[in-house]
């Protein structure tokens, strides 16, 4: 475990390290920079501007200069927001951001995992036509367009819960339940298949063949080997659904982190668009690690799988 | 632990999160405070380093300059008491009132000085700090060649401070109405504060949540507080869509434009249902030809495509907010008079010079050009509707090229474009923010590659002259020249659209793009 472990963190810095380079080259590469503006800055103005914020050195020297700042966990100033700290931004935003994650993933998942898995189990027509149905219905709508109708429906017409705004457990509601239904569709389906690709197993047909009772098996048996492909999903959602989604934080009027990570880059604002993505990398690696965990948990097979190679 | 115990733990951690939440302050303001959407959070609050709408929109209202502009369009002495101009137009004394600063300190000519002085510090991050270059001594002192103690502004005593222009400057008074020019406490320029900055305007800053809400309470210390009924504002960080459903919720006081903007495909239901409401914007919609390259290098080309252009349709089925047809570059609330020949929609004459142009040039029909833009809703439905226009009228063929604004301003930095849409708003409420854009190449915002000796010269000799009426005529005869030559084609002049509440009175839109709230109160 203690080798799975080192080989492991060894992988993530350098996938880290990976990532900030094409990162950071792809962000310059991108054309224009943080002080172009409509109305143009005189010439002396802007060199001065772009000197005094770093961007005139060469490029090798930006980018150790970066890395440098990383080791140190300094992310630096935006360069846009000027009185504020990158990592402050990350820190304000990431709670919002994660908390409203959080609810979404706590319907999401048990909810998704409970309808794919009754509907393989029951094998009942209709349910298995209406579970698909519906799956593909909230699979191909795009979240804004569900917000809007959510609150359209619910704050607009009904007035039971606020149009907007941040600050209570009742703003969280419209808006985790448009980060949920997404998801939670997706995983009804891998659920589904799952489920009624085990029922057929032999494993399966002994204990029906034993008497056990099918609730019994389910728990017991089948429940295990369905959450398997789940959890191999659940690592980019969580850390997907945490970092937060623009689109939601625009319509509700959020302050959480996926904002400015679209804004950040409209802005060419360099120091943003660099920390959130070291930010969302590790986020990202670290949840990818805990999952694989979890998966060799669930599934003590894919570890002698690996010892074996 | 069992699986229901880390369920209820989980739901229990949850819930503690949530009382612990503040709730947001505006809805116990709600009732006493205006209550105004603002589309992006301020960048910063402090107006040395401001170039934002955002920003700009939340200084207008903490800060007060030596002069302003009132609700008749005319500069009045706002923290100055007295304004005093040499007899050469260069040397102002200006005397102050007895303002006082949000904590209570007074207002003293140095706060000025020393603030303008930081702003043209070589050291000090100021994009704005070329528009103090008028100040004698200012463009050298930013460049590092002057020492700052040497520049043409200095303390003559407490209340008095004399400026030294490097030449006359006939709209001097309004540039100092600017966000540039207002003065910041000591605390601010010796980095000793936070973003709760001490202000010496109307209002001060009480709270500041990012991406939330800027709550703003009435400066009791303010020289006009005791007449002023407003309690406070909040200004709620909101994205259109949302701005909009909490106005029709009753939940904001004002919505949409000049600080924020109403969704465009909401303004004819808006406007309908006769909620709609619309300001003046000293501004104008171009489209920028490049000049250095073919087709637009020939003068009658670009009037070819300015006449061709209907913008009265443009204006009734497109942006469809009463904006107003150009047929100027300088918008007409501005007070110019120039003797353009340019007319809306003339198709006749269009095909006339487009041929007259190709023919001399030795082209041969159909062209083609790229229409450039920026990629939002209003700006791709423009341009679609014109490229329409032009390919019927002048059987020209149109390809349009969006992209987002940085790229496309590098893009257009770069000269590599035919023509582009895009716009000016005036920073003050004088022609010759729109003329001198053109007066040279070597203007940043130019762009079109397009100069002219007379044009310059007559702004030149405009700059020099003191009877306004005779300074009028020089900048009129200028922008007739622009109209002849065309190097922008004026497609409309924006107006502010926007959703006040009938509990919201006594607002001033200013065309320059910023509210006034001094005289604003809530009806009960």
């Amino acid at each position: 475990m203690k080798h799975y472990l080192f080989k492991k963190a060894i992988t993530l810095t350098l996938s880290l390290l990976v990532v900030v380079t094409v990162a950071f080259l792809l962000m310059k590469s991108a054309p224009g920079d943080p002080f172009q503006y409509e109305q143009a800055l005189p010439e002396e103005i802007y060199q001065q501007l772009a000197t005094q914020h770093g961007l005139r050195a060469p490029l090798l020297i930006q980018y150790v200069g970066y890395l440098k700042q990383l080791v140190s966990l300094d992310f630096g100033h935006s360069l846009i927001y000027k009185e504020r700290k990158v990592w402050d931004m990350i820190a304000d935003g990431f709670p919002t951001s994660a908390l409203l994650g959080f609810e979404a993933l706590f319907l999401c998942v048990p909810l998704g995992i409970f309808a794919g898995v009754t509907a393989a189990v029951l094998k009942r027509g209709w349910l298995t036509n209406s579970l698909i149905f519906m799956s593909v219905l909230t699979v191909s709508i795009p979240s804004f367009i569900l917000a809007t109708l959510l609150q359209y429906g619910f704050a607009i017409s009904l007035d039971w819960l606020p149009i907007a705004r941040w600050g209570s457990f009742f703003h969280t509601i419209l808006p985790a339940l448009s980060l949920a239904v997404m998801p939670m569709a997706f995983i009804a389906r891998l659920a589904f298949t799952r489920t009624a690709h085990e029922m057929k197993q032999s494993y399966v047909m002994a204990a029906i063949a034993k008497g056990l009772p099918l609730s019994y098996i389910v728990k017991a048996h089948v429940l295990r080997n369905v959450l398997v492909p789940i959890c191999g999903y659940l690592a980019p959602l969580i850390a997907n659904i945490l970092t937060g989604s623009f689109v939601i934080e625009k319509l509700f009027a959020i302050p959480g982190l996926g904002f400015w990570f679209v804004t950040s880059v409209l802005n060419r604002d360099y120091p943003l668009i660099m920390g959130i993505t070291v930010f969302y990398c590790f986020l990202i690696l670290m949840i990818t690690l805990i999952v694989d965990l979890l998966s060799a948990l669930l599934d003590p097979r894919l570890v002698r799988e690996r010892s074996a190679r | 632990m069992n699986a229901s115990s880390w369920l209820s733990s989980g739901l229990c951690l949850l819930l503690g999160f949530f009382c612990a939440c503040s709730p947001s302050e505006s809805a116990d303001k709600g009732k006493t405070f205006a209550r105004l959407s603002l589309l992006d959070d301020p960048q910063t609050l402090d107006p040395r380093k401001m170039r934002d709408v955002g920003s700009i929109s939340v200084a207008h209202l903490l800060y007060e300059a030596l002069t302003r502009i009132n609700s008749e369009g005319a500069v009045e002495l706002a923290a100055a008491e007295d304004i005093e101009v040499s007899p050469d137009g260069r040397l102002y004394t200006i005397q102050l009132k007895n303002g006082k600063w949000s904590d209570g300190s007074p207002v003293l000519a140095d706060d000025f000085v020393e603030t303008w002085k930081s702003t043209l510090d070589p050291t000090f991050p100021a994009p704005n700090a070329y528009q103090l270059y008028v100040i004698e001594g200012a463009k050298e002192a930013k460049g590092g060649s002057h020492a700052l103690n040497a520049i043409g502004i200095q303390t003559i005593a407490p209340k008095t401070l004399v400026i030294t222009l490097k030449e006359p400057v006939p709209y001097f008074l309004e540039l100092l109405s600017c966000p540039f020019f207002y003065p910041v406490h000591r605390s601010l320029r010796e980095g000793t504060t936070g973003e709760l900055a001490v202000s010496n305007g109307p209002f001060q800053l009480v709270q500041a949540r990012a991406r939330q809400e800027y709550l703003l309470e009435k400066n009791h210390h303010f020289r006009l507080a005791p007449f002023m009924k407003l309690a406070g504002v909040s200004i709620q960080v909101l994205s259109e869509t949302t701005a909009l459903q909490l106005f029709l919720a009753g939940e904001l006081d004002w919505a949409g434009s000049p600080i924020s903007t109403l969704p465009q495909d909401a303004i004819q239901t808006l406007k309908e249902s006769k909620i709609l409401k619309m300001a003046p914007a000293a501004a104008t919609y171009w489209f920028r030809f490049n000049t250095s390259r073919a087709p637009f290098n020939h003068p009658s080309v670009r009037r070819a495509f300015a006449l061709a252009l209907d913008r009265q349709s443009i204006v009734n089925h497109v942006t469809q907010g009463n904006q107003v047809p150009a047929l100027t570059v300088v918008p007409p609330l501005l007070g110019l008079t120039p003797q353009g020949n340019l007319q809306d929609g003339n198709v006749a004459e269009a095909k006339q010079q487009l041929g007259k142009g190709v023919e001399e040039r030795g082209w041969t029909l159909p062209i083609t050009v790229t229409l450039r833009c920026v990629a939002n809703a209003r700006s791709l439905k423009i341009a679609q509707a014109v490229q329409q226009q032009w390919q019927e009228a002048l059987g020209v063929e149109v390809n349009i090229a969006a992209s987002e604004f940085k790229t496309n301003i590098e893009r257009m930095k770069a000269g590599d474009f035919e023509i582009c849409l895009s716009d000016w708003v005036a920073d003050i409420a004088d022609p010759v923010n729109f003329l001198e854009i053109f007066k040279s190449k070597e203007n940043p915002t130019n762009l079109t590659f397009w100069e002219n000796a007379t044009y310059a010269a007559l702004l030149d000799k405009a700059a020099l002259v003191k009877d306004p009426s005779e300074r009028f005529d020089l900048l009129s005869q200028a922008e007739t020249i622009l109209l002849e030559e065309l190097p922008v084609a004026p497609l409309m002049h924006p107006t502010f659209n926007y959703l006040q509440s009938d509990r919201l009175q006594g607002v001033y839109v200013s065309p320059l793009g910023y509210i006034d709230l001094v005289e604003a109160y809530l009806v009960p």
